[in-house]
C-alpha cells in the first residue's frame, strides 16, 4: 500500500498542474451545481414545513357563511379550528397596480392555528395594518409605510405595524388575494355600510398560475376577493392530516360552503415554482457532471502522457499494472475530494439566493448545511472522476515499458488508414497533417470533442429553455391565461357589465369564469364554468378541439394525468353541490394547480353569475391600456387588473440557466484548449521535425487550428441534434410537471443554431492556436533536441 | 573561385544555464564547397549539434553570419528559415526522425508535398528513394513497424527525396548496431558520389573518417580541421584514424 501512495504523492507533488487544477473546478462545479440544485429542490419543501407546524398545522381553510361555518366546524375530521373569522375584500394599491386583499381581524388569544407569523414589525393597533410579507417585499413595502386600501368603493389609508405570512393560500404573486390583518375595530371601520353590502353568492376569483411566467396573481379557488360581509373564513387542524383532500371534498360539497382549501394542494402551489428552477439547477448540474467526466478523462491523460517516463521508470523497479493504475486513479480522487468540498460548500452558500418562490415570502433563509448531500455528491462525483481516470490510468500502465524509456512516440492509430482518409480529402498538407494529427488519436479526439458536445448540447438546452420560458410570458394562452385584463364581477349586473365590456376600446373580445371546487370520487379539484363567445377564449389546446357547447369540457394536462384520463372520456363530478356529467373534447395547456383543471360551459351552471371577465386586447393595445380603457369604462367601483407577468423571477431563472450553459461551455472549452495542448506537447519533437523539413511557424500553428477546429465541427455536429433532443425531454418534463403538457418547448433562437457549428469550429481553431503558440515561438532546435 | 555553398562566420551561441549562461558554440567559422562531406566530431557537449542546428537554420546564433546557396539564413525569420530549409537542406537526426503518424511513404513525401509537388508525383518520386533503399515494401508501414536501421534509412530517404543542396545529419548512426550503421553510411557515400554535399556530425571517428574533411571540435570551437581527400588508402567504415594528433 505504501507503495501506492508514494506514488500518489509522487503524482500530486510533481504532476501537471493545470491539469490537477482542471480536475479540482470541474469536480467542484458539478457538485456544485448538483448541490443548489437538490437543496433549492427540498430546502424549500422542509422551510414550508416548518412554517405549517409553526402555524398550528393549518390542513383545511374553509370560507363560507357564518352560520355554515359554525355548524362545519363541529365535524368529527376536526382535531382543533379557530373561531369562525369574518373577512372583507378589497383592494390595496401594490406599486402601479392594484391587488386584491382579504383583510381579517386578528382574534385574540395565544393559539397559534391560523394565526399568521408575524416577520416584521408588531401587531396592529387602531389605524394600522399587518401587510402581507410577500406582497410587502414585492413592492418593497416595510413597518411605518402608508398603505391605501379600498373596500366597497371607500378608501382608507393605513400604517403598516409589520409583516406577516399567512397559510391560508399561497403566497404572492402566484396567489391573490393578499392577507391583511388589522385589529377587530380598525375592521368594523373599514366595512361597508349595510347597504353596500354586495349580494353576490360566491366570491372566488381568477385563478393561481403558480409558474414562472405565467399570468395575474390569482389564488387557487381559495378566498372570495369581493366585498362579501357575511363572508368569513375557519381554519381546522385535521385529526388525520393525510385526509385533507378527502375531508375538502366532502365539505366542500355542503350547502353554503364556498369554497375549501386543503393545504396539501396550498403546499404545491408555494413550492412549485422552486421545484422546477430545483429541477432545472439539478439537471444542468448533470450537464456540468457530464463535462466533468469527459473534461477528467481528458486532463488524466494529459497528465499521465507528462509522466509517462516516471511511469516506465516505476515499472523498471517493480510497480505492477495494478499498483501503478490504482495509484492513478486515487490520485485523481484526492484531487476530485478537494474539488467536491469546495463545491459542496460553494453550492450550499448559493442555494439561498436561487430561492426564487419562497425568498420573498419567507425571507431568504441562510445556507442549509445538508452532509447527506456532501456525502451523496462525493459517491457521484467520486464514481465519475474514479470512471474517467480507469482507462487511461490503466492504459499508462500497460504502456511498452522499453518504448517509453527510449523516448518513442506513442503508438497512434494506425498511419495508412488515415493516409488513405486523408488522400480522399486532397487538403494541403497543412490542414491534412493537422486532421491526420487528430484522426491517429482517436480515442483522445473523441473524448475532447465528447466533451466540447455536451458544452454545445448545454448552450442548445440553455438557449431552447429561455426561448420556451421566454414564449411563455409572451404568450399566456400557453400557461392557461388568454387573456389580457381582469374585471372582477364584484356583484355588478352581468348584462350592464357586458354592454360596457362590448364598447370598451382596445377590447377584442371577452369571456367570463366561475370557480367551482370540484369532487370526482372523493378527490376535489378547481373546476371552472366559463361564459360568452366560445370563440373568445382562446385556451391552447393541444389534442382534440376546443370546448363549444354545455355537456364538454376541456381538461388541463395534470388532471387527466391525475385522474389517467382521455380526450374522449366522460366524468361525472359535483361542481360545488351541482351534479354534472361532461364529455372530454381536449385537453389544454394550463398551469394552474399544476394543470389540475376542468373547463365546461357556463350554461351548466344556470343561474350562477361570473365572477371575473377575463379581456383580449385587440392587436395594438397592451394590458395595461386595456386596463386603463376598462376603468375608464367601467368606473371606480369595478376593480380591473392587467395581465401581469413575473420578470424578476424569470429574469433569475433564465440568467442562471444562461450562467450555468456558459459554465459548462467554459470547462468544456479550456478541456479543449487543454487537450489540444496535451496533442501539442506530446508532438513537439514531431514538429520540430516537421519544421526541419520545412514546415513554417505558420503552417506549425494552421495545423493545430485545423486540429481544433475539426474538433469543434464534430462536437457541434453531435452536440447540436443531442442538444435538441435533450431540450425536449427537458422541457416536455418541466412543463408536464407544471401542468402545461408535452409539446411546448421552442427552439433555441435560429441564430443560435445556424451560428453553432461555426462557433464550434472556430473556438477549436482558436483553442488550437492558442495550445500551439508556445510551441510555435520555440526554437525548431530545441523541439528536435533528445538530449 | 566561386562562393562556398554554405558559410558560417564568427557564430556564437549560449544557452541560459542556471546562475550563468552557457556557451555552447565561441567564435566558430565554416565553410562547406558544394559536393564536399565534412564530418563534425568531438566529445558530447562540444556544440556538434548546436552548429548544425545553426547551419540548418533550426536555430539562430547569438553572434556571427551563416550564409546558405547565396542567401543569408541567420537574419531571417523563422519562417523565413524554413523556407530555405524547404528547398535547400536535408535534415537527418539520431533518432525520433519520422512523423509517427504517417506512414513510411507520408514522411517521405513531406518535402515534396510542401515544395507543391502533385500527390502522385510526390509518391512516385518517394517510392523511388525507398526503391533505392530498398524499403519500398514498407512504404505503407508506420514508422514504429519499423527497426531502428530502417527507420534511418527512411529519414535518410526524406533529406533527400526534394534532392536538398546540402544534407545535415546529426549523429545517423548513433543509435544503430554496427551491420545498420555500415547500411546509412553506404547510402550517404552513394550520395556524396552523385554530388550530394553533406555535414555530417559524428562523436564516432570511424563514421567521420568516411567524410571528405574532419572538423573537431572541443568546449564549442574548433580545434582542428583535416582534409582527407589527399590521405594514401582513404580509411573505410572500421578504420581508426588518429584525428587527435
Amino acid at each position: 500500500m505504501s507503495a501506492v501512495l508514494r506514488l500518489v504523492r509522487s503524482g500530486l507533488r510533481g504532476g501537471n498542474l493545470a491539469g490537477a487544477f482542471a480536475t479540482v473546478l470541474v469536480s467542484a462545479l458539478a457538485t456544485a451545481g448538483m448541490v443548489a440544485g437538490l437543496s433549492v429542490q427540498g430546502q424549500g419543501g422542509a422551510e414550508v414545513d416548518r412554517i405549517y407546524r409553526e402555524a398550528g398545522r393549518p390542513d383545511l381553510v374553509v370560507y363560507g357563511t357564518p352560520e355554515v361555518l359554525e355548524d362545519v366546524r363541529q365535524d368529527p375530521a376536526f382535531a382543533a379550528t379557530t373561531p369562525v373569522t369574518p373577512y372583507l375584500a378589497g383592494v390595496v394599491a401594490l406599486g402601479r397596480d392594484t391587488v386584491d386583499a382579504r383583510i381579517t381581524a386578528l382574534a385574540g388569544g395565544t393559539a397559534a392555528l391560523g394565526r399568521p407569523l408575524l416577520r416584521t414589525g408588531g401587531w396592529p393597533s387602531a389605524g394600522e395594518v399587518v401587510f402581507d410579507q410577500a406582497a410587502a417585499t414585492a413592492a418593497g413595502i416595510r413597518a411605518g409605510d402608508r398603505v391605501r386600501l379600498t373596500v366597497g368603493g371607500r378608501p382608507a389609508l393605513l400604517t403598516v405595524a409589520g409583516t406577516a405570512v399567512d397559510l391560508t393560500d399561497c403566497f404572492y404573486p402566484d396567489c391573490d388575494p393578499i392577507r391583511l390583518f388589522v385589529d377587530p375595530a380598525t375592521l368594523a371601520t373599514l366595512a361597508p355600510p349595510p347597504a353596500a353590502t354586495p349580494t353576490a353568492e360566491v366570491t372566488p376569483t381568477p385563478t393561481a398560475t403558480p409558474t414562472p411566467g405565467a399570468g395575474p396573481a390569482r389564488s387557487p379557488e381559495a378566498g372570495p376577493t369581493t366585498a362579501a360581509r357575511q363572508t368569513a373564513v375557519l381554519v381546522a387542524r385535521l385529526v388525520e392530516p393525510d385526509r385533507a383532500d378527502a375531508v375538502a371534498a366532502r365539505i366542500g360539497t355542503r350547502s353554503g360552503v364556498q369554497a375549501v382549501q386543503p393545504w396539501p394542494d396550498t403546499r404545491d402551489d408555494i413550492l412549485i415554482r422552486d421545484r422546477i428552477f430545483g429541477a432545472s439547477l439539478a439537471g444542468f448540474g448533470v450537464f456540468v457532471l457530464l463535462a466533468a467526466a469527459f473534461v477528467v478523462a481528458g486532463t488524466a491523460a494529459a497528465r499521465l502522457l507528462a509522466r509517462r517516463r516516471e511511469i516506465a521508470l516505476l515499472q523498471s523497479v517493480g510497480y505492477t499494472a495494478r499498483q501503478v493504475t490504482t495509484g492513478l486513479v486515487a490520485e485523481t480522487l484526492l484531487l476530485g475530494a478537494a474539488g467536491i468540498l469546495a463545491g459542496w460548500v460553494a453550492g450550499i452558500l448559493v442555494a439561498p439566493f436561487l430561492q426564487l418562490g419562497l425568498a420573498g415570502a419567507l425571507g431568504r433563509a441562510g445556507p442549509r448545511i445538508d452532509p447527506p448531500s456532501l456525502l451523496g455528491s462525493a459517491l457521484l462525483v467520486g464514481t465519475v472522476l474514479a470512471a474517467a481516470t480507469v482507462a487511461p490510468a490503466w492504459r499508462a500502465a500497460r504502456q511498452p515499458v522499453s518504448d517509453v524509456l527510449r523516448d518513442a512516440a506513442p503508438r497512434g492509430a494506425e498511419p495508412a488508414r488515415v493516409t488513405r482518409i486523408l488522400d480522399r480529402l486532397r487538403l494541403g498538407p497543412t490542414y491534412r497533417y493537422g486532421l491526420g494529427a487528430v484522426l491517429t488519436r482517436p480515442e483522445r479526439s473523441a473524448l475532447t470533442a465528447a466533451a466540447l458536445s455536451v458544452a454545445v448540447a448545454a448552450v442548445v438546452v440553455g438557449g431552447g429553455f429561455t426561448a420556451t420560458v421566454d414564449r411563455l410570458v409572451a404568450e399566456p394562452a400557453r400557461t392557461g391565461d388568454p387573456y389580457d385584463a381582469v374585471v372582477v364581477a364584484d356583484g355588478t349586473d352581468p348584462a350592464t357589465l357586458t354592454a360596457a365590456l362590448a364598447g370598451t376600446p382596445g377590447a377584442a373580445g371577452w369571456y367570463s369564469q366561475l370557480d367551482r371546487r370540484t369532487t370526482l370520487g372523493d378527490q376535489t379539484f378547481l373546476s371552472r364554468a366559463i361564459g360568452g363567445d366560445p370563440a373568445d377564449a382562446r385556451f391552447l389546446v393541444q389534442q382534440g378541439r376546443p370546448l363549444r357547447a354545455p355537456g364538454e369540457a376541456i381538461a388541463g394536462y395534470g388532471l387527466l394525468r391525475r385522474f389517467d384520463l382521455q380526450v374522449g372520456d366522460t366524468v361525472e363530478v359535483r361542481a360545488g353541490g351541482t351534479p354534472l356529467r361532461l364529455t372530454i373534447v381536449g385537453w389544454y395547456s394550463e398551469t394552474e394547480d399544476t394543470g389540475e383543471l376542468l373547463m365546461y360551459r357556463a350554461e351548466m351552471l344556470p343561474g350562477v353569475a361570473p365572477e371575473a371577465y377575463l379581456v383580449s386586447a385587440g392587436p395594438t393595445a397592451s394590458p395595461e391600456t386595456l386596463a386603463a380603457a376598462l376603468r375608464d369604462r367601467l368606473g371606480p367601483g369595478v376593480t380591473v387588473h392587467a395581465r401581469a407577468s413575473d420578470p424578476d423571477d424569470l429574469g433569475t431563472f433564465t440568467m442562471a440557466m444562461r450562467l450555468l450553459a456558459a459554465l459548462v461551455l467554459l470547462v468544456s472549452l479550456a478541456n479543449l484548449a487543454a487537450a489540444l495542448l496535451t496533442v501539442a506537447r506530446e508532438r513537439a519533437r514531431t514538429l520540430g521535425v516537421l519544421r526541419a523539413v520545412g514546415f513554417t511557424v505558420r503552417q506549425t500553428l494552421a495545423q493545430s487550428a485545423t486540429g481544433g477546429a475539426a474538433l469543434g465541427l464534430a462536437a457541434a455536429l453531435v452536440g447540436l441534434p443531442a442538444g435538441l433532443l435533450l431540450l425536449r425531454l427537458l422541457t416536455d418534463r418541466v412543463l408536464v410537471g407544471i401542468g402545461a403538457g408535452p409539446g411546448l418547448a421552442e427552439l433555441p433562437p435560429a441564430a443560435l443554431l445556424a451560428g453553432t457549428v461555426p462557433a464550434a469550429a472556430l473556438a477549436g481553431a482558436l483553442a488550437g492556436v492558442l495550445a500551439a503558440g508556445r510551441l510555435a515561438r520555440t526554437p525548431a532546435a530545441d523541439l528536435v533536441r533528445y538530449e | 573561385m566561386s562562393d562556398p555553398l554554405l558559410r558560417a562566420r564568427g557564430l556564437a551561441r549560449s544557452y541560459h544555464g542556471g546562475v550563468r549562461d552557457l556557451a555552447a558554440l565561441r567564435d566558430v567559422s565554416l565553410e562547406v564547397a558544394a559536393g564536399d562531406w565534412v564530418a563534425v566530431t568531438g566529445p558530447s557537449g562540444c556544440g556538434k549539434s548546436t552548429l548544425l542546428h545553426l547551419l540548418g537554420g533550426l536555430d539562430r546564433p547569438d553572434r556571427g553570419e551563416v550564409w546558405l546557396a547565396g542567401q543569408r539564413m541567420d537574419t531571417r525569420s523563422e519562417s523565413g528559415r524554413a523556407l530555405i530549409r524547404r528547398r535547400h537542406v536535408g535534415f537527418v537526426f539520431q533518432f525520433l526522425n519520422l512523423v509517427p503518424t504517417m506512414t513510411v511513404a507520408g514522411n517521405v513525401e513531406l518535402p515534396l508535398v510542401l515544395q507543391g509537388v502533385g500527390r502522385r508525383d510526390a509518391r512516385r518520386r518517394a517510392l523511388e528513394v525507398l526503391d533505392e533503399l530498398d524499403l519500398v515494401g514498407a512504404a505503407d508501414a508506420a514508422p514504429a513497424e519499423l527497426s531502428g536501421g530502417q527507420q534511418q534509412r527512411v529519414a535518410l530517404a526524406r533529406a533527400v527525396v526534394h534532392r536538398p543542396d546540402i544534407l545535415l545529419a546529426d549523429e545517423p548512426t548513433g543509435a544503430l548496431d554496427s551491420a545498420a550503421a555500415e547500411t546509412v553510411l553506404d547510402l550517404l557515400r552513394r550520395r556524396h558520389q552523385d554530388g550530394q554535399s553533406i555535414v555530417l556530425v559524428t562523436h564516432d571517428h570511424r563514421v567521420a573518417a568516411a567524410a571528405d574533411r574532419v572538423v573537431t571540435m572541443l568546449d564549442g570551437q574548433i580545434v582542428d580541421e583535416r582534409d582527407l581527400t589527399g590521405s594514401a588508402g582513404r580509411p573505410g567504415f572500421g578504420n581508426l584514424i588518429d584525428l587527435e594528433g
